[in-house]
């Protein structure tokens, strides 16, 4: 165990000193994130007060310390996508990883955990800023401030492990693209990236309830802004830990099962 | 001593769709796919002792690479079995993985934007290696390879060759037993091969080290192998060192003859092939070889003669042609 972790240590730093070789990249990477939010913030706000100050419960000050929180989110949020793993096993990059003595897993997991520490490192002058900018309402204490921190890694695992199991898929067909772009056009709108889950009609959030989208990006987000309960928050959390370890369960079989088939068909 | 690779009866089919160039041929292939049976490896059997050096030889297309792929557990036989070092690869044991490498031609295993030192920290990390172990493998791969300078560059800043040795010393940095190279000194300049050459010489003599390499450079097959399989269709056609290789399948020896005779004296003995100022080079059979060159010294005025084998590439090929 001693020996694995090790391993992670290792793996995350050497990522990190990856990472840290793009600087400029980074920046205009980080940057480009936080224009998508900004107009979904400007038009919110601009509806909320032609509401006469909120929508939907939400005021101005909730909804830019919504979008505030979405940029950190969104960043912790990114995972190794099946089109990068059908890239790989399409154009066989996947080879070498599979002679090393280490599961590729942990080799994509741990640089994408250095790629949130070094994005986080960036995003706080960006969070600084836009805090200046739009004077958001963040009105929960170090419980509340707590309990986001565990649902943000979370937040993170769950969707890793789940986008990963979903790019196993890769190993009975390189050509699945369409189901993908559903996946992700289905996330984007139940997740609360569009719009928060609030503003969406009833059946849209009994939907996104059950679905897994909400858990791994609204649902820190909702923690943050003090839009939860107490019994509500660790309600979500049990729901992230449910859906990571299904998550889990779907990788670990679509590996066992895909990997054969890897190597049947040629590696 | 038991063979430390055993091979037997092993076989690898892939079924692979076919159909026609055109429009209503791909149309007809939606409803109607047709497959054809590829037989990529066809009941391959040998055994190699620790320490040897064995050519693995054969045309594109032979099986070589798909044999050497099973060899390392990255494909599932279809049929027959194997094992190296006791295990069965394709159960990618991490105690066999620790144990082995495969270098292909194209590698990529050096993290681009750091030095090179940065991949082989990394790597001891993931394969387990002592400090001291460490420090020590190192230290002999960079003086083998002459790699002292490079480790400090970024990847990015290598040239090709230089990025090749390295990637070469990464794949051995855990001091593997056994060695599967397919095409190791491909796209490499002279000077380079004859590096990686010496170097996986020096490598099986230091430790010992069991090596199965693939090659179009006979150089490097004359250079380091006893011992040749030879494959092609997916089934060994030769087994056994390269003197009897040639031996069996060489049937002539030219003879190089720096003499006063004409052209038309020599073609008397054997097909000539090349006539330049007193220097006739003729194709003799194997078997007439002492009785032309007895004839030759006795009938005509000889400087020197010399007797040659045929390149091996020559050899080979004719055995690729059977």
């Amino acid at each position: 165990m001693r020996q694995f972790w090790e391993i992670y240590r290792k793996l995350i730093l050497t990522s990190t000193l990856e990472m840290l070789q793009y600087r400029l990249g980074n920046l205009f990477w980080l940057l480009g994130m936080v224009f998508e939010p900004m107009i979904y913030l400007v038009m919110w706000s601009a509806l909320a007060t032609e509401k006469g100050g909120s929508i939907a419960g939400y005021t101005a000050g909730n909804l830019a310390a919504y979008y505030i929180a979405w940029t950190l989110v969104r960043q912790w949020n990114i995972a190794l996508t099946p089109y990068g793993f059908e890239q790989r096993v399409r154009e066989g990059g996947l080879t070498p990883l599979l002679l090393r003595p280490l599961h590729p897993f942990h080799y994509d997991l741990t640089s994408f955990i250095a790629m949130r520490f070094v994005g986080t490192l960036y995003w706080i002058p960006i969070g600084g800023a836009l805090w200046w900018l739009f004077t958001p309402a963040f009105p929960g204490g170090w419980v509340t401030v707590g309990i986001f921190c565990v649902s943000l890694v979370l937040s993170f695992l769950m969707r890793f492990v789940l986008v990963y199991a979903l790019g196993m898929v890769s190993f009975w067909t390189t050509r699945v693209s369409a189901i993908f772009n559903l996946y992700f056009a289905v996330e984007t709108i139940l997740s609360g990236r569009l719009v928060p889950q609030a503003l969406l009609p009833e059946w849209a959030q009994q939907i996104a309830n059950v679905l897994p989208f909400r858990w791994s990006f609204g649902f820190p987000i909702e923690v943050i802004i003090g839009k939860l309960t107490l019994p509500e928050m660790v309600l979500g959390l049990g729901i992230q830990l449910g859906w990571l370890a299904l998550a889990t369960v779907l990788f670990v079989v679509g590996w066992n099962a895909g990997i054969k088939r890897y190597s049947a068909v040629g590696a | 001593m038991s063979p430390i690779i055993h091979v037997e009866q092993l076989r690898k089919y892939y079924d692979v769709p076919i159909r026609d160039a055109g429009f209503v041929q791909a149309v007809k292939s939606l409803v109607n796919r047709q497959y054809n049976t590829v037989k990529a490896v066809d009941g391959v059997s040998f055994d190699i002792e620790p320490g040897e050096v064995i050519g693995f030889l054969g045309p594109n297309g032979a099986g070589k690479t798909t044999t050497l792929k099973m060899l390392s557990g990255l494909l599932h036989p279809t049929s027959g079995s194997c094992t190296v070092l006791g295990y069965t690869p394709f159960e990618r044991d991490y105690a066999y993985l620790r144990q082995m490498t495969l270098v292909m031609g194209q590698r990529n295993n050096l993290l681009w934007d750091l030095p090179a030192g940065d991949t082989f920290e990394l790597a001891r990390t993931i394969y387990s290696v002592a400090d001291t172990d460490y420090q020590r493998n190192k230290d002999a791969l960079v003086e083998l390879l002459g790699l002292g300078p490079l480790m400090s560059k970024p990847v990015r800043n290598l040239s090709l060759g230089e990025r090749m040795k390295t990637e070469f010393a990464l794949s051995l940095m855990h001091k593997p037993q056994v060695l599967f190279l397919d095409e190791p000194t491909i796209g490499l300049d002279i000077t380079a091969q004859k590096h990686i050459r010496q170097f996986i010489g020096e490598y099986n003599q230091r430790y010992g080290a069991t090596v199965l390499l693939t090659s179009h450079y006979m150089a490097d097959v004359e250079a380091l192998c006893k011992r040749i399989v030879m494959i092609n269709h997916g089934v060994v056609v030769f087994d056994g060192a390269l003197a009897e290789l040639v031996n069996r399948y060489a049937p002539s020896r030219t003879m190089t003859v720096q003499t006063t005779a004409t052209r038309a004296e020599m073609a008397v003995y054997g097909v000539v092939t090349h006539d330049d100022d007193g220097t006739i080079t003729i194709k003799v059979a194997k078997a007439d070889v002492p009785r032309v060159t007895g004839a030759i010294l006795a009938a005509h005025e000889v400087t020197d003669i010399s007797i040659n084998e045929p390149p091996i590439e020559d050899v080979i090929a004719q055995v690729y042609g059977r």
